[in-house]
């Protein structure tokens, strides 16, 4: 996908284009750090605000997860589970690689600081808001699919601190802010646009076919990712 | 709910649903708008419903589902507000601040009758913890409760088979369901029969296992969200029903192991004989410490009682007290203290069998908590309160069997405390002997409450050591070999991880409501074993009588006769549990016309509006008409503002 002459130069290049692309990094790992390091004292700010919108998001959309868990198969709660957990982290983690390739460092610059305003803005929405997914809103409407199949995933996603950070969904739009990118490349890379698509809809899908997000939560996830690509492309100007 | 004294919190909700773009919610502003316009003052009622999140109680919260949509059906605008445990605590048992909860009873095992005073007693409703959070006032039910405590015989009887009447009538809570917990357990770590049937992993049975291999090893339990590893306050309310495995870090007077009271700290206690009015003398243990290696006295005893009664001891104008056992230690009158290992409890008038709860408080070290007297103000408590209720009590210095070690986000560690009665008696040391000579000095008694500067006495002189051996005490019967070294505790998020770590051999017991369609993996696992027993901690329904419409017993009665409790086990619990329609179901205090029908399967005080766990709801909305309230057009309950 990425393609022989560009392995070459990246090779060639390998260390300049980091050492400029490094500060944006250091952002994205201090966002990072932040995000995991406030999540106990974030949890108690939330309760202090105490904004909890779970019930007002539940009688606005009213069973249409469950809509979404109707088609529910075997082979498909698989599919979705194997998505969510591993097909994101390759959907967030592939495009870095593949753009520390292209000789313009724009698009990188502008990938990372998207993902850093995706995590930054997502964990400013979780400290305000209180909202629990569908499958602990009512369990007799909403299946827990993923966790009742795969307990042993809930160690994976680290889920103990999350319960109430469903609002927006960071899965919808860190996986729409890597599909738009890769809109943006399709001419660099056109399979990974199909493969992006691809993954990022099923990611989105998967959701709420498991039982994790509300439809609103997609919603805002999908304004997020659009918010986050524009500020990037408007702020981080090419080279 | 609609009368101005409503709380703002639903209103800020409201507010909050129109920024969030909710249509419903949104809807319902319109129409009151319309109403303030037209000069209607009557709009429609409001309930809120508190329930932990599904994770958290897989069955609460679809009780409170099941309200909700019959609720909505017999047209009262309803919502279901999801918190966590801590926040549950906050709003049903510090700030009273909900209208309906759901939840479990506080009983970690089967009640004395007694345990409902502190629950329903009205002078305990400007209290907070598990003390009259109903806000229920009725005289009659006060009576009725001072009757149960002073008389003994059928005339107790009497009085308890009444109270049950009374609450069941005026329904300030609601019983549903008594659960069968289920639990999964290892075999091949820790003996399958040392595992206690009736609740293995009550905090104390854990003291009764036995390693399948000689050497003790570690003891690993999953547990639900448990604040233990945060809080370790033995004093302040939790919303748990169960007991806490704080209950292992702090000894108190005597247990009850399930079949009756057994001395624990006190080597013996005797009770006097002074008519209705009993007295206990109680002789602690020989030997005792607290985890910080000082001398564990019968003035950190009466400290204990003083500060359970009164946590600023005596400096706040009021008594600010304890916000756990208030009901068991509101019997005591005095204590005496007449050497450093001797003291005598003086009890109002009750049967004795009342008066013994008093001695299962947790003893807390003065030395400790004297500091902690100190009045503070609490965004989380109303009012004034004291460090001693505030503090999160991270060192947890008691003097019971498991001493704190260490704990972050996930894991609490927690150590066989070597110098606890239960196993020191074993292998006495010299340190014991030095101890066990205190015993017979005499030093000036002192009454508690008067004097908080007592300290605890030095030992002096050396005494014959086979003597001493014999003045330990033997452990009560069953407890004594060190069961495991190192006790830890694992918090997860979900009954599945629970099972996750106990298949995988992370531990060796889950603390946690195991629902019945995930247990599969134990079932199918030749070294896990699945138990089942009956729990107290009866699943119901809180009402906030402080608040209108609930405080009219007529609304609270229609409210808990939209519920088909047998419908609730079937389908909610799979069958594990039993409906039960009186507070003290399930124990032999339960007056005969409120056992459960099994012939009718039908309340025999609040019964299901319709059949088969479906709602008749025009039969339920008649019957709301007929209490005086009204309907519009669109069927939304309407009430007159007054």
């Amino acid at each position: 996908m990425v393609g022989r002459n560009r392995l070459a130069e990246l090779a060639a290049e390998f260390k300049p284009r980091l050492r400029e692309t490094t500060p944006y990094i250091a952002v994205l790992v201090v966002v990072l750090v932040l995000n995991s390091s406030v999540r106990g004292i974030s949890q108690d700010i939330s309760w202090a605000i105490n904004l909890n919108i779970t019930h007002s998001i539940a009688a606005l959309e009213g069973e249409f997860v469950a809509v979404v868990q109707s088609f529910e198969t075997e082979l498909l709660t698989e599919y979705f589970s194997v998505v969510y957990i591993y097909g994101y982290v390759f959907l967030l983690v592939f495009p870095l690689l593949a753009y520390v390739a292209l000789s313009d460092r724009t698009t990188l610059k502008r990938l990372i600081v998207a993902y850093s305003l995706n995590y930054f803005i997502g964990l400013a929405l979780y400290i305000i808001f209180i909202a629990y997914g569908p499958r602990n809103y009512d369990p007799v409407v909403f299946q827990n699919l993923l966790y009742d199949t795969h307990g042993q995933y809930e160690f994976l996603t680290g889920e103990v601190n999350s319960r109430t950070n469903v609002f927006p969904s960071l899965h919808t739009s860190l996986s729409a802010t890597v599909a738009l990118f890769a809109y943006k490349t399709r001419e660099e890379y056109p399979y990974w646009l199909a493969v992006a698509t691809v993954l990022a809809v099923s990611i989105i899908i998967s959701t709420m076919y498991l039982g994790i997000h509300w439809a609103t939560d997609v919603v805002f996830g999908l304004l997020l990712a659009g918010v986050c690509v524009y500020l990037a492309e408007r702020y981080i100007g090419s080279d | 709910m609609t009368t101005s004294n409503r709380s703002s919190w639903l209103s800020r909700q409201r507010l909050l649903a129109g920024a969030t773009a909710s249509a419903a919610a949104a809807a319902g502003c319109v129409s009151r708008f319309q109403q303030a316009v037209s000069g209607d003052s009557r709009t429609q009622l409001t309930l809120d419903i508190l329930t932990l999140p599904a994770e958290l109680d897989p069955f609460g919260v679809r009780i409170a589902n099941y309200l909700r949509a019959n609720l909505e059906a017999v047209g009262i605008d309803t919502t279901l507000t999801l918190v966590n445990a801590r926040n549950l605590r906050d709003r049903v048992l510090l700030q009273h601040d909900f209208d309906i909860y759901v939840g479990q009873l506080p009983y970690a095992r089967t009640p004395d009758p007694d345990a409902l005073y502190p629950l329903f007693r009205s002078t305990f409703d400007t209290e907070v913890g598990w003390q009259n959070p109903f806000g229920f006032t009725h005289l009659g039910c006060d009576e009725l409760l001072d009757r149960q405590r002073t008389a003994v015989g059928e005339t107790r009887k009497h009085a308890v088979d009444n109270l049950q009447r009374l609450l069941a009538r005026t329904q300030p809570a609601s019983p549903l369901v008594a659960p069968d917990l289920l639990t999964g357990v290892r075999t091949d770590s820790f003996e399958a029969d040392s595992w206690d049937r009736n609740a293995p992993t009550r905090p104390h049975n854990l003291l009764k296992l036995s390693s399948t291999d000689d050497e003790p090893g570690t003891l690993g339990l999953a547990v639900v969200d448990d604040d233990i590893n945060t809080n370790r306050n033995p004093i302040s309310a939790r919303y748990r029903p169960e007991e806490s495995l704080v209950d292992l870090l702090y000894d108190s007077l005597a247990i009850h192991d399930g079949d009756g009271y057994i001395p624990w700290a006190a080597r013996e206690y005797d009770w006097g004989d002074s008519g209705d009015r009993p007295e206990v003398t109680v002789r602690l243990r020989d030997g005792l410490r607290w985890h910080d290696g000082r001398t564990l006295s019968a003035y950190d005893v009466a400290f204990s009682y003083e500060l359970l009664r009164d946590t600023s001891l005596g400096s706040a104008v009021r008594p600010i007290p304890s916000e756990r056992f208030r009901g068991r230690v509101s019997l005591l009158q005095d204590i005496q203290v007449e050497n450093a290992r001797t003291l005598r409890l003086s009890f109002a008038e009750t049967p004795r069998t009342v008066a013994e709860r008093a001695l299962t408080v947790p003893i807390v070290p003065a030395h400790i908590w004297r500091s902690r007297a100190q009045i503070v103000r609490s965004t989380r408590r109303p009012g004034q309160t004291t460090a001693a209720l505030q503090t999160a009590n991270p060192t947890a210095v008691g003097s019971g069997p498991i001493q704190f070690e260490d704990a972050d986000d996930d894991v609490v560690e927690f150590s066989l405390f070597d110098d606890h009665f239960l196993w020191r008696s074993l292998s006495p040391t010299p340190d014991d002997e030095q101890e066990a000579a205190i015993d017979d000095k005499d030093p000036n008694e002192t009454t508690t409450g008067t004097d908080h500067n007592t300290s605890t006495a030095t030992p002096d002189k050396a005494v014959d050591s086979t003597e001493q051996t014999e003045q330990f005490g033997a452990p009560p019967e069953g407890y004594g070999e060190p069961p495991f070294e190192q006790l830890v505790v694992e918090t997860v998020g979900s009954d599945n991880a629970a099972i996750e770590l106990l298949t995988a051999g992370e531990v060796d017991a889950t603390v946690a409501r195991l629902r019945p369609s995930v247990t599969d993996p134990i079932e199918s696992d030749d070294d896990l074993e699945l138990i089942e027993y009956r729990s107290n901690a009866f699943y119901h329904l809180g009402f906030n009588s402080r608040r209108q419409p609930l405080r009219n017993p007529n609304i609270r009665r229609l409210i808990a006769r939209l519920v088909d409790k047998p419908t609730l086990v079937d389908e909610y619990f799979d069958g594990h549990g039993v409906p039960v329609a009186s507070l003290l179901a399930e124990t032999e205090w339960i007056t005969d016309t409120l056992r459960w029908p099994d012939s009718t399967d039908i309340d025999p005080e609040v019964p299901f509006l319709g059949t088969d766990g479906q709602l008749d709801v025009e039969r339920a909305r008649e019957r709301f008409r007929t209490i005086g309230y009204e309907y519009t057009d669109t069927n939304e309950l309407i009430t007159q503002i007054s």
